[in-house]
């Protein structure tokens, strides 16, 4: 168990900055899932932790201790890579026995060592294949095990169920959250898969174009995204652009009310609303009304798009609505933004009440 | 359906046929006469080639053994399994280095070395071998350089054993080093990096993990170059020494000069085993290599 901390990291390719002033606490034995698009600096600031890249400026301590300058053999850091990365000369004893046999460590202890750590993955039978004659997924246990034999430190994971369908990524992300959480090793975890990160880490740090939009625990990322970005790329939202207007939101000629204090200076908000915020109900003059343009089932539930005075809507609701039909809506969360960032002021005032053109919810 | 299958097989058939008529039908007939047969195809040569072996009941070994008796034979043949492995060994090693300092290198260096490289395939090996001769030969160039510096006697490598290696490896260079780049760059860096991972040094890197995963250029360089190696014959006769001489040499010396092709023919089977010997070996390591990656 280890603390792994980066302190104002930076970094740039060709004159172009990738990262810039990038501080992450990471602390022992937890769990951090790097989470952003393409080309936000995730998996370069994971490779700088990993050693392969050293930050241009900053510093990446791992108990308190200096490493932004080590090479990867000198770093307490093992990396599982996306491509899994596994030897092919050698079988899947081999690979694993290698990192011990270069430490030359006795041969008894480095078999045990093997059978220790393939049986944790649960692969011993397989000890002497080669990688070419493993399934992708147990390939990607191999190299987890690859990795977690040399007991490092930190354990760094680059995108590694990428490249498994889908049924198989839900299978061995669970396996690797289960192998975290008995060997409580310190784990940083980079995907472009939200899904993947919120179910997996105890922290996850969004990032975008090389900084860290919000570190924050799933669940309050999902309740409290900090940022537009965060809003927009952490499960699915409604955003529509608004305007204050006497302690009002005026979007699209439909009106808001807020209960809440407005700073004056305010003027053009954004409103958030998570499609499972959206409420349904039935036609009547108490409630702006929307036509059902789409239904998409998704088991369950329902996802309804709907055509509203206010733009396009998405709905979660439970089954039974159909296309064409005509419902009235209203909003049970609303979240503000001003400039790109939460005015968590607002968000604490659930009860939101609706106002249509013409009519006012009673 | 069935004009399809005749079309192909015409197709192939013509080239079989060309190939059966002008090299396999004169093969089988060397092959004969090196065994004692002089009559049939071999009537004519066999009227005119001096010190014959010739057996008129079933086939004789003589011609072998006759050859295997003579000292200056046994000292060619030595030869020329020395020149091959060494040739073949400083060739890989030299290539290796090269290729590694391609894969991992970006600068200009690098770029211009990838170039460079490639100059001694556009050379001919005649003018080659005469430049090497000139450059390594007592009163060339290394030679006046070593007297002008003080030392007299400074070994020359025109005319020797070795000499003919380093002319191999000039010849070899640019396909070895094509192959094992190629090779090196379909490492992906993520194998390099797994391995530095966990604690190797750039030296364990290369023969732990790039020599083990280069093996299949590495094998079609040795194979390649040992065959070409083995029955040579520009750079051996221009660059070796008289005695011992390399087969290549030897074999035109016997066909020619002698006037005992018998004799040429029959060192021509035994480089032909010698060079079938590393064909198996490239097939089976092949086989091996198949195996390990699950495609057999």
């Amino acid at each position: 168990m280890a603390e792994l901390a980066l302190q104002k990291i930076g970094k740039g390719f060709g004159g172009k900055s990738v990262i810039e002033d990038l501080d992450l606490h990471v602390s022992s034995g937890e769990m951090v899932c790097l989470l952003g698009p393409s080309g936000s600096g995730k998996t370069t600031t994971l490779r700088m932790i990993g050693g392969f890249i050293l930050p241009d400026t900053g510093h990446i301590f791992i108990d308190n201790v200096d490493v932004s300058q080590a090479t990867p053999d000198k770093r307490p850091t093992a990396m599982v890579f996306q491509q899994y990365a596994l030897w092919p000369n050698m079988t899947v004893f081999q690979n694993i026995a290698f990192g011990l046999k270069l430490r030359n460590l006795p041969r008894r202890e480095i078999q045990e060592k093997v059978h220790s750590v393939l049986d944790l993955v649960d692969l011993r039978a397989q000890a002497k294949s080669y990688p070419a004659q493993l399934s992708g997924g147990q390939q990607q246990r191999v190299a987890l095990a690859r990795a977690l034999v040399l007991k490092p430190k930190v354990l760094l994971l680059d995108e590694p169920l990428s490249n498994l369908d889908a049924q198989l990524r839900h299978k061995v992300r669970d396996e690797i959250r289960e192998i975290q959480q008995h060997s409580r090793i310190t784990t940083v975890f980079v995907t472009h898969d939200q899904d993947e990160a919120m179910s997996v880490s105890d922290r996850v740090a969004v990032l975008s174009a090389g900084k860290i939009e919000q570190f924050d625990t799933p669940d309050n990322l999902y309740a409290y995204p900090r940022t537009e970005f965060v809003a927009n790329f952490i499960g699915s939202m409604n955003m529509f652009e608004g305007r204050l207007v006497n302690h009002r939101i005026e979007v699209n000629g439909m009106s808001l009310a807020f209960p809440s204090r407005i700073s004056e200076s305010i003027n053009d908000v954004k409103i958030a609303v998570r499609p499972e915020d959206v409420e349904l109900h039935d036609s009547s003059p108490a409630f702006p009304s929307g036509a059902i343009k789409r239904r998409i089932p998704r088991g369950h539930y329902a996802e309804l798009i709907l055509e509203t005075a206010m733009g396009e809507m998405r709905a979660f609701v439970p089954n039974g609505y159909s296309v064409s039909d005509t419902t009235g809506f209203s909003f049970r969360r609303v979240l503000v933004y001003s400039d790109s960032k939460l005015l968590d002021t607002y968000v604490a005032n659930v009860d939101l009440h609706l106002t249509g053109i013409g009519g006012v919810r009673p | 359906m069935v004009n399809r299958r005749w079309i192909g097989f015409l197709m192939a058939a013509l080239p079989i046929a060309f190939l059966l008529a002008f090299v396999g039908l004169p093969t089988v007939e060397s092959f004969f006469y090196t065994f004692g047969y002089t009559g049939g195809p071999n009537a004519v040569v066999s009227e005119m080639a001096q010190n014959q072996v010739v057996s008129h009941h079933g086939a004789t070994l003589g011609v072998y053994t006759e050859l295997w008796k003579m000292a200056s034979f046994r000292a060619d043949f030595i030869a020329t399994i020395w020149v091959t492995i060494a040739s073949v060994a400083l060739l890989l090693v030299i290539s290796w280095v090269i290729a590694l300092y391609l894969r991992f290198s970006d600068g200009w260096l690098a770029r211009v070395a990838s170039s460079l490289y490639l100059i001694p395939m556009f050379i001919p090996s005649v003018i080659a071998s005469y430049a090497l001769v000139t450059f390594w030969n007592s009163g060339g160039f290394v030679d006046a350089l070593a007297k002008h510096l003080g030392d007299p006697n400074f070994p020359s490598f025109g005319y020797t054993l070795f000499g003919v290696v380093i002319g191999n490896v000039w010849t070899g260079l640019p396909f070895a080093v094509l192959m094992l780049a190629s090779g090196l760059r379909n490492v992906p860096d993520s194998y390099i990096e797994a391995a530095r991972d966990v604690g190797a040094r750039a030296w364990t890197v290369s023969l732990r993990i790039l020599l083990p995963m280069n093996t299949l250029p590495i094998i079609i360089v040795a194979t390649f170059n040992c065959i070409g190696v083995l029955g040579a014959y520009t750079v051996p006769y221009l660059m070796g020494p008289t005695a011992p001489q390399l087969l290549g040499v030897a074999m035109t010396s016997y066909f020619s000069a002698y006037n005992e092709p018998q004799q040429a023919e029959a060192m021509a089977v035994m480089v032909f085993i010698l060079a079938a010997a590393v064909g198996t070996w490239y097939v089976i390591a092949n086989l091996r290599l198949d195996r390990k990656s699950g495609s057999v």
